[in-house]
């Protein structure tokens, strides 16, 4: 008997704790602190966070703050899964193109009346930012931190080859010059990385050649425009006369990955990158803004903290963006040398991070930022886009069939936007 | 093992009681049986058996993921057929399956034979034919590709100081597939070599022994015992090899990445599915996708299944 009971105790524990498994709560309350929840993907920003999370607890003692960092490639799908299930972080990082969907489909919440109720200043943060997060004039993310684009350059090379280094008066025609000259065909150098990427490759050529991606009012695709063709005709001819890895190369080897070990003299690429390209170069990096085509443009992309559309705890969550995005929090993530902060006049820390580059230029250089192109279905579009743009790369198809096909299908997936 | 025969002792031990009694305890004992697999059975309820019902009735409806399932009847399925997408990567698939089970299965034969063999510092040999099996996908998926690149790769580089021509592996559309299908081959052949290896160990020496008397040489030793008597185990090798190799993903995931316009040649249907599903949220037109790849490998599983007798013999 004794036996039996034991064998039965056994069965039921295993149960318990199978079932026990199955209901984790993800927000609530322990021990009578409320939780909240944060969500992000990029642990660099670990320190930073934990600093500002005491400042806050400061002010809020009974909250919990947890934090939750999900690797990039997992990020968006754990998000969206989680909060399907209605539950999710109750704070947290949003990007522009996703930013529209879960506005539109109230994933997010509205911040205005937060915004207007505690007479928050949204002046004090960069324009372009506030642009993306906007849905119908209604800021729903706060911004945190920005990226615009830049070329990076070896001194190293540059000096071999007995040139200046790039300044503000380069354009197109002075990068082509010059990239003919640093090109070191036997040693397997290019003179420039002619980049098959969006956002610090073709989208800045496009806005330099007075073209642009989606029209202001998100209805139209601005692909089909001679402008947009001149810009892919430029980096063409770059990889064509062997100026520019091609783009089968690039596909295959990082271009940042060539650049960091010095076979690329000139790279676009955004602010971020910085630390990361400082360590593999060390003082041989240099920057500049981008060189100008018809007009000069940088790509402008940054980050939010978003709330939860269903948070159960909107007062606290919303003091805890207010810090995050306020300007002590700035201030310290400007300190850490992650990112340009949002908050204008927050930037001093962040340019003397890597005190042999001038990080000024991409300060300067958003004085002509372009907000990162995004629509409700980026996603989609962007998928077309960077398929046809491959195939034109790759040779299979002509710049001018490639780039109306992206026109064709971007305006039908715009034509289908805002009706759910 | 040990219960069944517990049990028939315990049976044996009472002959002079009642029958009713004996089925009394025959219900006794199955419903200890019953509670025993009980948590087995539950699990497979609900990870594998809910889901899968969950994922046919999504087949037949519009979903994000996130709001209410809206059924619409056949649709996704018309836009299946009329999709070039999904057609290219049955297509795919199948090339792949084509190329990868028969070259997997005949080196692991090759292979079993060889690790069949009484030699000093045999478990080593067959340890290390055995570690591509379990080193993860992702890991493989990385080093491998880094051996591939075609300017800084190891195997090009070999090719090159011998004057020989250097194709870019995986990033040339004539050879990408077949690149992944090598590295595919090359990770399943440990595992079908000790599937095969223990059929062999299975196969009586008196066999061997009776054939050599009769003078019978190596080779025919091999096609006419070996073999024939492996087929049970080739059977099970084949079945989970074509399952497999039909819900190919992780290495195309991590080869090719997201190249789009790369990916026409080596897109496979499961990856066409996690593109559906979990980058663009059509949960119900992935899971239709789902349900067609189910079906397929059912229709193979259940031919094989039936021509086994042809083939297959049984000792």
């Amino acid at each position: 008997m004794r036996k039996r009971c034991s064998v039965l105790i056994t069965i039921l524990f295993l149960f318990t704790t199978v079932l026990a498994g199955c209901g984790g709560s993800s927000s609530g309350d322990s021990g009578g602190k409320t939780v909240l929840n944060v969500a992000l993907w990029d642990e660099n920003v670990k320190d930073t966070l934990t600093k500002t999370i005491q400042l806050y607890n400061k002010s809020h003692p009974d909250v919990e703050v947890k934090v939750t960092y999900t690797p990039w490639g997992d990020y968006w799908t754990k998000l969206k899964t989680s909060l399907a299930g209605n539950s999710g972080p109750d704070v947290f990082w949003m990007n522009g193109p996703n930013f529209y969907a879960y506005a539109s489909n109230g994933w997010i919440k509205d911040l205005q009346p937060l915004i207007d109720q505690s007479k928050l200043d949204t002046s004090v943060y960069t324009d372009a930012l506030v642009n993306l997060y906007s849905y119908k004039d209604h800021l729903y993310g706060l911004p945190y931190f920005l990226d615009a684009v830049g070329l990076y350059y070896n001194k190293e090379l540059f000096d071999k080859a007995g040139i200046p280094y790039p300044d503000n008066t380069w354009t197109w025609n002075t990068i082509e010059e010059n990239a003919a000259k640093l090109t070191d065909k036997k040693s397997g150098v290019y003179g420039y990385a002619a980049l098959v990427d969006s956002q610090s490759g073709y989208y800045d050529l496009i806005h330099q050649a007075g073209g642009y991606i989606i029209s202001d009012d998100k209805k139209s695709s601005g692909f089909d425009s001679p402008e947009v063709l001149s810009a892919f005709k430029w980096e063409q001819g770059l990889m064509d006369k062997g100026l520019s890895p091609s783009a089968q190369q690039q596909m295959e080897t990082k271009p940042l990955q060539l650049f960091g070990s010095g076979k690329i003299a000139m790279f676009p690429a955004i602010s971020v990158s910085a630390p990361e390209l400082y360590k593999l170069l060390g003082d041989k990096l240099g920057v500049a803004p981008l060189p100008a085509g018809k007009k000069q443009a940088t790509i402008v992309h940054g980050l939010s903290w978003a709330m939860n559309g269903k948070t159960k705890h909107e007062k606290e969550a919303w003091d805890l963006i207010q810090v995050l995005s306020g300007k002590e929090g700035e201030q310290l993530l400007a300190d850490s040398g992650f990112s340009i902060p949002a908050y204008k006049g927050t930037e001093e820390g962040w340019l003397k991070s890597i005190p042999s580059l001038n990080l000024q230029v991409f300060v300067d250089s958003l004085k002509f930022a372009v907000p990162y192109p995004v629509s409700e279905k980026t996603a989609e579009w962007q998928d077309v886009e960077s398929k046809e743009i491959q195939d034109a790369f790759l040779g299979k198809k002509p710049f001018e069939e490639a780039l109306k096909t992206i026109a064709d299908k971007m305006n039908k997936i715009l034509a289908t936007e805002g009706k759910n | 093992m040990n219960l069944s025969a517990a049990s028939a002792k315990h049976q044996s031990n009472l002959p002079a009681q009642k029958k009713n009694k004996t089925s009394k305890l025959a219900i006794r004992e199955a419903a200890w049986g019953y509670l025993f697999i009980l948590p087995v059975v539950l699990g497979l309820a609900v990870f594998y058996m809910a889901p899968s019902a969950a994922s046919l009735f999504l087949s037949f409806t519009t979903w994000d993921g996130m709001s209410t399932p809206v059924f619409n009847g056949l649709d996704n399925f018309a836009q299946l057929a009329a999709d070039e997408k999904f057609t290219r990567s049955l297509l795919n698939t199948l090339l792949y399956t084509v190329a990868t089970v028969p070259l997997s299965i005949a080196f692991a034969v090759i292979l079993a034979v060889l690790l069949n063999q009484k030699i000093k510092g045999m478990i080593v040999y067959r340890t290390l034919y055995f570690i591509p099996v379990i080193t993860m996908p992702i890991a493989v998926g990385m080093v491998w590709k880094w051996l591939y690149n075609s300017e800084f790769g190891l195997i090009n580089f070999v090719l090159g100081s011998l004057h020989l021509p250097q194709p870019n592996w995986l990033f040339d559309e004539k050879f990408a597939l077949f690149s992944i299908v090598i590295v595919s081959v090359w990770t399943s052949i440990g595992y079908n070599a000790v599937i095969l290896l223990s059929g062999l160990q299975g196969i009586s020496t008196s066999y061997y022994e009776a054939a050599s008397l009769d003078g019978a040489g190596t080779l025919y030793r091999f096609f006419r015992i070996t073999l024939p008597l492996l087929t049970p185990s080739l059977f099970f090798v084949l079945v989970m090899s074509f399952i497999n190799s039909f819900q190919v993903f992780d290495l195309v995931f991590i080869m090719m990445g997201q190249q789009t316009s790369l990916l026409d040649s080596t897109r496979t249907v499961v990856y066409s599915i996690w593109e559906d599903g979990f980058k663009y949220f059509n949960m119900g037109y992935a899971s239709a996708e789902a349900f067609i790849l189910f079906i397929i490998i059912l229709l193979i599983t259940a031919f094989q299944m039936y021509f086994q007798k042809r083939w297959v013999h049984y000792q």
